[in-house]
């Protein structure tokens, strides 16, 4: 799993590093109890605060995304593998329908945004 | 579009053949001729034929000294020059001289340690027969082989360490990161084959030693667990400084610093066929690797000639993150890259 930051960008590295595990787990690249790095290895490896990456864990935790547990660190739970199997065949039916009818990608996007707003 | 020079492939001196011969040949074979002359020495306190076998209702294979002592240095001496010539022809790699010398050096320690083990109390005998128990000398060659044989491979000095000048070569994969982005791949990988293997050899021997109430013999299932969950349950880490692969149990370790990186592309390897085998491995060819599954593989070549391998899911990200930071490493913050490159 990839883990990239950007302190230059405006948000804060706590939610980048969250958005980036819920979306590893929406796209299946982070199993049902698979266990993510710890704080303490991570934030070396990125040159992080410590409690930067426990404040992402802890968001995650109480998202209900995944598991703290002493001594294995985040797991990430059942709960959270469930239904993305439906969400992500319905994406891939939007992007055939929006590539057999030669939409752009920027149009496909901003009739997603109006739906999800 | 930009390349960089492709890498030379000259085949660099394998360093430290002095201290690979020394700990790979020379003690060793020290060792298994020691244990020769002292149980030669024995000679006439010992009976005509020496128990050389025990099943469970004591000793049942016999011969003479002389038949045993060539039987161990015929088994073992070939075994120590071959892990010899593997560390001084293809070691370059620190991992290869450490097995080399860890190996040779375990080996003639136990066959040391059982020979002598085994014949100390079968002295002042007349019948090989009448010899005891011989359980705990046993078990003690293996602790004291295992100890020296670590002993030695922790003694292999590490490779000279030479900087790579160059970027990874152009068309090797990369990850677009911006100037101010900072990246790490990190994925655990684990063979649940190897566990369940292991795992039901662990079980049947210690049922073997259970029923066989030879419970010196737990040393085995013991080694057995901690063999498993060391050399099949990894973490491979690339990060900005360099990859790190090591067994979640913490050892064995190696760090290959971003500074020696060459370039990393993936492969497929077969275990059985590349390397003989499972678990931390040389192949013929001199590839040090991880190979715990066949299939997708993270290959990594560094200076020095030396070539690394981890079975790995997802090996391609692995190997673009470390081009791309190795790139940022030889020549510092450059223009952002265009996208899509």
């Amino acid at each position: 799993m990839l883990f990239r930051i950007d302190p230059t960008a405006s948000e804060p590295l706590f939610a980048q590093l969250a958005r980036q595990v819920r979306l590893g787990v929406a796209r299946g690249d982070l199993a049902v109890g698979e266990r993510l790095p710890s704080a303490r290895d991570l934030a070396a490896s990125l040159d992080l605060n410590v409690h930067t990456v426990l404040r992402a864990y802890q968001e995650l935790r109480d998202e209900g995304l995944v598991d703290l547990r002493r001594g294995r660190g985040a797991v990430v739970t059942a709960q959270a593998g469930a239904d993305f199997a439906a969400l992500r065949s319905a994406v891939a039916d939007l992007a055939a329908e929006s590539r057999a009818l030669h939409l752009s990608p920027e149009t496909t996007l901003a009739l997603l945004k109006e739906a999800l707003a | 579009m930009t390349t960089g020079r492709p890498h030379q492939a000259t085949p660099a001196t394998v360093a430290h053949r002095g201290v690979s011969t020394l700990l790979g040949l020379v003690v060793p074979l020290g060792i298994l001729a020691t244990s020769t002359l002292v149980a030669s020495s024995w000679r006439d306190d010992l009976p005509a034929q020496v128990a050389i076998h025990w099943g469970s209702d004591g000793p049942d294979g016999f011969s003479s000294l002389t038949t045993l002592l060539v039987i161990c240095a015929a088994t073992t001496v070939p075994v120590v020059v071959a892990l010899w010539a593997l560390a001084v022809w293809k070691g370059q790699a620190r991992p290869a001289r450490q097995l080399s010398a860890g190996l040779s050096v375990g080996l003639t320690t136990f066959v040391a340690g059982i020979t002598v083990g085994t014949l100390a109390p079968q002295r002042g005998l007349t019948d090989g027969a009448d010899v005891g128990e011989v359980g705990g000398a046993m078990a003690l060659a293996l602790v004291v082989a295992l100890a020296l044989g670590l002993g030695a491979a922790a003694l292999t000095p590490r490779s000279t360490p030479t900087p790579e000048a160059d970027e990874p070569r152009g068309d090797a994969p990369r990850i677009a990161l911006t100037d101010a982005e900072r990246a790490v791949w990190v994925r655990r990988t684990s063979s649940s084959t190897g566990i369940l293997v292991l795992g039901v050899a662990t079980a049947l021997v210690t049922v073997a030693v259970v029923v066989g109430n030879s419970w010196w013999m737990l040393v085995v299932p013991a080694a057995l667990v901690l063999l498993i969950v060391a050399m099949f349950s990894w973490v491979v880490t690339v990060d900005s400084t360099g990859l790190t692969v090591r067994s979640t149990l913490g050892l064995p370790r190696r760090h290959l610093p971003i500074a020696e990186v060459v370039d990393a592309t993936v492969d497929t390897v077969s275990p059985m066929r590349d390397f003989g085998g499972y678990g931390w491995r040389i192949s013929p060819d001199g590839r040090t690797g991880v190979v715990i599954r066949a299939g997708e593989t993270l290959e990594v070549r560094s200076t020095g000639d030396r070539r690394f391998v981890v079975t790995v899911d997802d090996a391609a990200t692995a190997a673009a993150l470390l081009n791309s930071l190795a790139d940022r490493a030889r020549s510092g913050p450059g223009p952002t890259p265009a996208p899509g490159t």
